[in-house]
């Protein structure tokens, strides 16, 4: 029985049509909306995520408060070395947020590749993009809204982590003082991770634009991105040299990182900022020309 | 004739060397107009030339007064038609309200009128409770009116529907037949249906395209293509038949045997059947019944398919030569 509602009439629209609608923002929410449809992967894989943010927060919480308890009430010599204990905890602080972020790169890695592997591999196989580009949609729409949904998941893996652990921090700092002396440290976190994740979401969606199956897709972006540090370490090893690192995304990241947390994770670099800067650079250059030239083709066929 | 909604000189489309469309000029009317052809005629191929989707080797192909493979014109023309394409390009894990509603929105819709729409025109394709299941779990029944309900969400003056009736079973295609006759009909929408099921065509469109090997071999109104051509008659009769077929072929006429009636195939200038009851006479049997026998559209279908066919053939054999 058909509801009360229920028409088999055909009724004509009288609206109109946005002129400048946000098209890439409504493919990127259609995007995300099915991607967390599966359960199972999303608590596989942001479950590691979420510990180890929780920790790090109770991390951060308690280093504040320890320290607010040793030093009780000072004053004369013992605030002034009060102060320098906690200027000591800030940078602590500072450097173990960086830690964290180069930790978790791995996993964001892995969850980036699983949501963004398919996001062009499946509408080419299904052939999607006949339904899409049969509309009023730009290819850089098109490519905004698949970009969008890779790297809101990149957002949730890492940004949104950091910004929670400095968070904490900057309640649990006495006087407010990790925002204070810190606010930079809020501001590389957040630049670090969108530079991360941006990264890696125009790397896997140029992979993802080469093939018509998401495994095909997801196994090339992990292999490309593992196998190259497999092989700066093998070359590094065989020319006893570790200028091949430069080969080494991570190392590349990492040394970019050390610059902008004011950090050294590793001292006597054989690359330099700039190198690491021009590798990651030329991925994008050539992510992005990959990707749109597919998407290109995917719309337009000459 | 009206003001053509798709305008086509001298379209050109090669695939390396393989030529899809040669040099097709065509005028196609408003209301619903069938594409006819069989596998590999080029229709599908004129259908993503009109939506941009391909780029023309030479030519043009103007629709709702734009030019598809101009980038400014492609974003307008795009608004205006909806498309409903051959292949099963749903995308999985989706429900059919969230599919419809986010094309919707990305033709321009808002978020509230989407929806509403897309409410609308699953109720018009009948796809009820089904609507809120994924997609991929869908029959094929439910994904070719899924398909349609897509390309009417935005209300299109033109539709351009490839092969709409592929795979499903006879209860669902008369229904897909009945949806696509009242849009083309009773709703004014402009039609171009590419199918290779003469049926179809004869049953929803009143002009038809006939494409073979990349090319328009015959276009016109289904109704005077069909109409009694005055060729051919059905001829009933009471007595002796052979004899009368006799006097016939003696006449010099064609005659085939249809059960216990003869078809006449008169001469290209015969204006009645004067031959035929004259022969009657001189055999001396009486006739039950003469009827001018209408083409079908089969029938003018092979006849301009089997034309080009033969045009091919001369030309292969000069080639040879």
């Amino acid at each position: 029985m058909k509801a009360s509602t229920h028409t088999d009439v055909y009724r004509p629209f009288v609206g109109e049509l946005k002129s400048h609608p946000r098209r890439a923002l409504v493919l990127a929410r259609a995007g995300i909306r099915v991607s967390f449809k599966r359960k199972l992967p999303a608590l596989i894989l942001f479950s590691p995520l979420a510990i180890a943010c929780i920790v790090m927060c109770f991390r951060v919480h308690f280093m504040f408060t320890l320290a607010e308890q040793v030093s009780g009430t000072p004053n004369g010599p013992e605030a002034a070395m009060m102060v320098t204990q906690i200027q000591a905890l800030l940078g602590d602080v500072v450097q173990n947020i960086f830690q964290f972020v180069q930790q978790s790169s791995w996993f964001v890695l892995i969850v980036m590749a699983w949501y963004g592997s398919g996001q062009i591999a499946e509408d080419q196989r299904v052939g999607a993009n006949l339904l899409y580009f049969s509309r009023p949609l730009s290819r850089l729409e098109y490519l905004g809204g698949k970009f969008l949904t890779v790297f809101w998941f990149g957002f949730l893996a890492m940004v949104l982590p950091c910004l929670l652990i400095c968070m904490v921090a900057t309640f649990a700092s006495p006087e407010w003082s990790f925002l204070k002396e810190e606010w930079d440290a809020i501001l590389n976190s957040i630049l670090f991770g969108v530079l991360w994740v941006s990264t890696i979401a125009i790397f896997v969606l140029a992979i993802s634009s080469l093939t018509s199956r998401k495994t095909y897709a997801l196994v090339g972006s992990a292999g490309i991105v593992f196998g190259t540090r497999a092989l700066s370490q093998l070359l590094s090893g065989l020319m006893d040299d570790a200028r091949p690192s430069i080969l080494n995304l991570f190392q590349n990241m990492e040394r970019v990182g050390e610059v902008l947390f004011d950090v050294t994770l590793i001292r006597g670099r054989a690359i330099s900022v700039e190198a690491s800067l021009a590798v990651i650079v030329l991925i994008w250059v050539v992510s992005l020309y990959v990707v749109t030239e597919r998407i290109r083709r995917m719309e337009v066929v000459a | 004739m009206s003001e053509p909604v798709i305008a086509i000189r001298n379209l050109v489309k090669r695939y390396g060397r393989v030529e899809a469309l040669r040099k097709v000029s065509v005028d196609v009317p408003p209301g619903p107009v069938g594409l006819l052809g069989p596998n590999g005629a080029g229709k599908t191929t004129l259908i993503k030339l009109l939506l941009g989707l391909l780029e023309p080797t030479e030519g043009e192909a103007m629709i709702a007064g734009c030019d598809p493979s101009k980038k400014a014109d492609r974003i307008e023309v795009r608004k205006r038609i909806g498309y409903m394409p051959e292949g099963d390009c749903l995308l999985p894990n989706t429900t059919g309200v969230e599919l419809v509603t986010t094309l919707g929105r990305l033709t321009g819709l808002t978020r509230d009128d989407a929806l509403a729409r897309t409410h609308e025109v699953l109720d018009y394709v009948e796809l009820d409770e089904a609507r809120y299941r994924p997609v991929n779990e869908f029959s094929t029944g439910m994904k070719q009116r899924m398909k349609l309900a897509q390309a009417l969400v935005h209300d299109p003056e033109i539709l351009l529907l490839d092969e709409p009736t592929n795979g499903l079973d006879p209860k669902g295609r008369r229904e897909m037949l009945a949806l696509i006759d009242d849009l083309g009909r009773k709703q004014g929408k402009n039609i171009l249906l590419c199918s290779h099921l003469l049926h179809d065509v004869e049953l929803t469109c009143d002009h038809v395209l006939v494409m073979n090997k990349g090319e328009v071999v015959e276009t016109g109104n289904v109704a005077e293509m069909t109409k009694e051509d005055g060729l051919s008659l059905t001829v009933t009769v009471d007595g002796d038949a052979a004899l009368l077929r006799k006097t016939l072929v003696a006449s010099g006429l064609g005659v085939e045997d249809r059960g216990d009636k003869l078809l006449v195939q008169l001469g290209p200038e015969a204006e009645d059947a004067d031959q035929v009851f004259l022969a009657a006479a001189e055999a001396g049997v009486a006739l039950t019944g003469v009827e001018p026998v209408k083409s079908s559209l089969e029938q003018v279908f092979l006849r301009a398919v089997g034309a080009t066919a033969g045009v091919a053939t001369e030309q292969t054999k000069e080639e040879l030569a």
